[in-house]
């Protein structure tokens, strides 16, 4: 504990601290999915009047909000809640610990929000007066006096709300980050355009941008990579592949060994394997265009745990289990597991979840167990040659749901420990 | 009673980040950031001739302790 005397000190530190971390709008949207969490974006958009997206993003990336899970209605979007980080970073015990908001915080339906937008803008008005009041309430006492202060420099805060709201209907598209408008073209995933930004691949309007955060306007700008100008969007594809091993999870082995895109039918368009499997694992893996899914499942800002079921060749007893636990030491960086758990009967086959890198099947070799081939009785020889076709093949019906459960929310009775998707296995 | 370097001993005890030399400056009102920086110095210098269990480290150019 402080001594009372210097509090004044520290409340000026909480107060500046709290100014620069969270923006209004940040807040807001805090608040809105505080109140009424799981929420979708939509959801949120209606609620504030305005694109949340980035503004998500940046919560997303503080980690006071994260992921739940996908919403069963038209578009199937994500839907957002709040995190242990949020609860710590207001002081709150628990949810049950948010102040009460007299009133009702009404979220629009976002079907209805172009329709209610133009026709009842009163309405729209009052959800949005209602977010901010919840943004206030939401808030500890030091960061509600603060958002009090600011508005009271701004001037209302009804008014500087519409605004903004006003602000961005005008502007029709707004410039988005390079390495999206890559990754939506499937030229590369999101973190492959901020390497091919880093060599001074892309230009726009001429010029070379380098920096990984650079902006510009799809359908206005000029934006060219190695001198071409980008293909049009494509139309989504996934595809399901059976990975033997022998294979490397790439589209381009340096040192010449055969790839898993060497595997899909000649003609296909150009896929990037999503998350990865080891040369010597074989197992499902999603192939696709879709670099916002691919950065969706994979970037760590969205926690998504990458789920592997291993066979091992020799018995894993449950005494064994602290041992896997700890992870191991891979050439590049420690992989520690958040889970281990044996799911079959004779121990020879665990789970692991690792959300840190998908190496898992590598922790199990460099334990000197080596993977099996297959699911039949051990000792089973793996073939000379790989399953060829129809080892790759669209997912069929509900099969991507199915494949990645972060998608759709399916796979009911296939879940981490803490209720995550399953998204690779190795048999 | 309460010396600069209480406060700020106050400060870094509180905050759960490490806090910035430019921060420390604000919030005691301090001429510069280097007037904060001479302020940590003096009070890693009080830890170490007290030998007290604290010590304060920089991390990132940020002092923390």
């Amino acid at each position: 504990m402080t001594r009372p005397e210097v509090a004044p000190w520290l409340v000026k530190l909480a107060r500046s601290k709290t100014k620069s971390r969270l923006s209004r709008p940040a807040l807001e949207t805090l608040a809105i999915i505080a109140y009424r969490q799981p929420v979708s974006r939509p959801e949120v958009d209606a609620a504030r009047g305005v694109n949340s997206e980035g503004v998500l993003d940046n919560l997303l990336e503080r980690r006071l909000v994260r992921i739940a899970g996908r919403k069963d209605s038209a578009g199937r979007p994500f839907l957002y809640e709040t995190t242990r980080e949020f609860l710590v970073a207001f002081g709150l015990r628990d949810l049950g610990d948010l102040p009460k908001v007299d009133g009702e915080l009404v979220l629009v339906d976002p079907g209805a929000a172009a329709e209610t937008a133009i026709g009842d803008a009163d309405s729209a008005d009052t959800a949005r007066a209602d977010a901010t009041d919840a943004a206030r309430a939401a808030a500890d006492p030091v960061i509600a006096e603060a958002v009090v202060t600011d508005a009271a420099v701004a001037g209302p805060a009804s008014a500087e709300l519409t605004e903004r709201a006003v602000e961005t209907g005008t502007s029709p598209l707004p410039p988005i980050r390079i390495s999206k408008i890559l990754a939506q073209r499937g030229l590369s995933s999101r973190r492959g355009a901020e390497a091919l930004l880093g060599a001074g691949r892309v230009r726009i309007n001429g010029a070379i941008r380098r920096e990984p955060g650079a902006q510009a306007d799809p359908e206005g700008d000029v934006i060219t990579v190695d001198g071409r100008p980008l293909p049009p969007i494509a139309a989504h594809r996934y595809v399901l592949l059976h990975k033997p091993r022998g294979y490397v999870t790439s589209r381009r082995d340096p040192e010449g060994r055969p790839v898993v895109i060497d595997l899909l039918p000649s003609g296909t368009e150009r896929l990037f394997p999503v998350g990865r499997l080891d040369f010597d694992a074989e197992g499902l893996l999603l192939l696709t265009n879709d670099g916002e899914l691919g950065n969706r499942l994979l970037h760590p800002r969205y926690e998504i745990p990458r789920v592997y079921e291993v066979q091992v060749e020799r018995q894993v007893l449950a005494e064994d289990l602290p041992r896997w636990r700890r992870g191991a030491v891979l050439p590049d960086g420690p992989a520690v597991p958040r889970a281990v758990r044996i799911i079959r009967g004779d121990g020879r086959r665990g789970r692991a979840d690792d959300v840190a890198r998908g190496h898992v099947c590598r922790g199990a070799l460099s334990r000197g167990q080596a993977l099996l081939q297959g699911s039949g009785p051990s000792g089973a020889a793996p073939p000379a040659r790989p399953v060829r076709p129809p080892a790759a093949r669209e997912p069929a019906g509900r099969e991507l749901p199915r494949a990645h459960g972060a998608r759709a929310g399916g796979l009911n009775n296939l879940r981490g420990p803490d209720d995550s998707p399953i998204l690779h296995r190795i048999r | 009673m309460t010396e600069p370097h209480d406060v700020l001993e106050a400060l870094l005890f509180a905050s759960d980040a490490p806090v910035e030399a430019a921060l420390i400056q604000e919030v005691l009102e301090l001429p510069s950031a280097d007037a904060a920086r001479a302020l940590v110095q003096d009070l890693r210098t009080r830890f170490e001739d007290q030998d007290r269990v604290l010590q304060i480290i920089e991390a990132g150019g940020d002092s923390a302790s």
